[in-house]
């Protein structure tokens, strides 16, 4: 059979980097981020995330082709930055993100275990 | 966008405010949870149903051999079944990446929980082969954390009992179906014997790794019942809105003419309730008011039983902290280099040369972002 294998969706080739940096040739500060196996989970986020940063010009991304499962993040950001910082600051920032979140769900937990009615398994 | 009006501030992102989202938990049980995420963005709410649906990793049988097959299913539709059976990890507290490894084919030794289903039907006119014939031999410790899942929950395993149960309580081949998960049916001296392998997956794979069958996010509406208009209404027409609006949404109070919001959560289609608001309205003015709450998302997880409604959450909160600091050290890699070879010597700062030799070739800024 042809079918591509499912595992590709998810798993990186061996000797391949998790992302790679391309510069764009005819802009100043503007890069595209080939992030191996990922979707629209990272791409709409790190997008949006990027978008906040005053420094950051342009950000968009891409999922080129439907059999495809590489997602490609454009960048473009003022002098004062680069598209690689401006992306691992994004990445930082909504880790810290979902760090925050994941204490706040655990607070929750507990002041719901403490109400009463909660099992947990 | 003006480029130079703050040139002396530094390149960190401490100048971007960080948000601090908070949960709200309104229900938890077994297998469901409601909750309301507040203070963030549409896209981290987003992020987080998705990876709860596709990357949130659960156990789930991969690999079937079948030794012995007479029943009236072929062998790739009984292992299919067989691969939608929920796997319990029974460890409340323990994250499930750190206990078995991730499925990869490159892995000289893969962690698999192995599972044994043996059924002969000897001469019975009928005989159902269920999730209760599945057996699970722990080969390793962890092993012993993995259960077949008969329901998603306790609670749910209690009431299909009730179900399957007949009046004199004496059970039964039907019973025992209703109250676990039917894989194929048996007829007299039919056989099916296999050995199956499970292993942690997650849904992008295949949707047998998907740990829920609900993961909904909506906004948090606000409803506000123009109480003129609807003054204006007779008790019928009152009457007709109310119950062409989703069930639940609205309610009349004891008196049986005035309409009150019972539970905004039952609000699935915002755009029809607004519909119906102004074109049942008497007047120009819609009969209620439908406005979001900006910044919050109600979620509403319900677990297929092969992890809890926490550990779901959980699960996908971690694989979302891991996936970002990954990306963020690949990205930190392949700007040192400036070709993405990931080379762990170099650092950020190295990334400076690869971008200023782009800006002495490159031509000025073009047109984005203005």
């Amino acid at each position: 059979m042809n079918a591509p294998e499912r595992i590709e969706t998810v798993r990186v080739p061996p000797g391949v980097p998790r992302v790679r940096m391309r510069l764009d040739e005819k802009m100043n500060n503007a890069a595209t981020f080939e992030c191996m196996r990922e979707d629209h989970t990272l791409g709409h986020l790190v997008r949006m995330e990027c978008l906040r940063d005053p420094d950051v010009r342009f950000c968009g991304y891409q999922i080129e082709h439907p059999l495809k499962h590489d997602v490609m993040i454009k960048v473009q950001t003022t002098k004062r930055s680069t598209p690689a910082t401006a992306v691992e600051h994004a990445c930082e920032r909504l880790a810290g993100e979902y760090r925050a979140m994941a204490r706040s769900f655990q607070f929750a937990l507990e002041r719901a275990g403490e109400a009463g009615g909660m099992e947990e398994r | 966008m003006a480029s130079s009006s703050s040139a002396a501030r530094g390149s960190d992102s401490a100048h971007v405010p960080m948000r601090a989202p908070q949960i709200e938990i309104e229900e938890v049980k077994e297998s469901t949870i409601r909750f309301v995420l507040s203070g963030t963005d549409m896209s981290v709410a987003n992020a987080l149903r998705r990876t709860m649906i596709a990357e949130t990793p659960c156990l789930a049988i991969d690999d079937v051999e079948i030794e012995d097959n007479t029943s009236p299913l072929h062998d790739e539709f009984l292992a299919h079944r067989l691969g939608l059976i929920p796997l319990r990890f029974t460890d409340p507290e323990a994250d499930i990446t750190s206990v078995f490894a991730m499925d990869d084919p490159d892995a000289e030794d893969v962690d698999e929980v192995l599972l044994v289903l043996d059924v002969h039907n000897d001469a019975s006119p009928k005989r159902i082969v269920t999730s209760r014939d599945l057996e699970v031999i722990p080969l390793a410790d962890h092993h012993t954390m993995v259960e077949v899942a008969h329901a998603a929950s306790m609670e749910e395993a209690a009431e299909l009992a009730a179900i399957g149960a007949p009046e004199d309580g004496a059970g039964g081949p039907e019973a025992d179906a209703e109250s676990a998960i039917a894989i194929v049916k048996l007829g007299p001296w039919q056989r099916v014997r296999l050995r199956a392998h499970a292993k942690l997956g997650w849904g992008k794979i295949h949707a047998r790794f998907i740990p829920v069958c609900t993961a909904i996010m909506n906004y948090d509406y606000e409803v506000d019942i123009n109480s003129a208009a609807m003054e204006r209404l007779g008790a019928e027409d009152r009457r007709a809105f109310v119950e062409a609006c989703e069930p639940g949404l609205f309610e009349f109070v004891h008196d049986g003419e005035t309409v009150r919001v019972a539970d905004v959560t039952r609000m699935a289609n915002h755009m029809e309730v607004e519909r119906l608001a102004s074109t049942m309205s008497a007047t120009d003015a819609p009969l209620v008011r439908v406005t979001r709450r900006p910044g919050r998302f109600r979620f509403e997880v319900e677990t297929t039983g092969a992890l809890s409604a926490v550990q779901v959450v959980r699960g996908a909160l971690g694989a979302l902290i891991g996936k970002l600091d990954s990306i963020r050290q690949a990205v930190a890699a392949a700007a040192g280099t400036g070709v993405g070879v990931v080379d762990e010597d170099d650092d950020v700062a190295g990334g400076g040369a690869a971008f200023a030799s782009a800006e002495a070739g490159g031509a000025a800024y073009g047109g984005m972002g203005h």
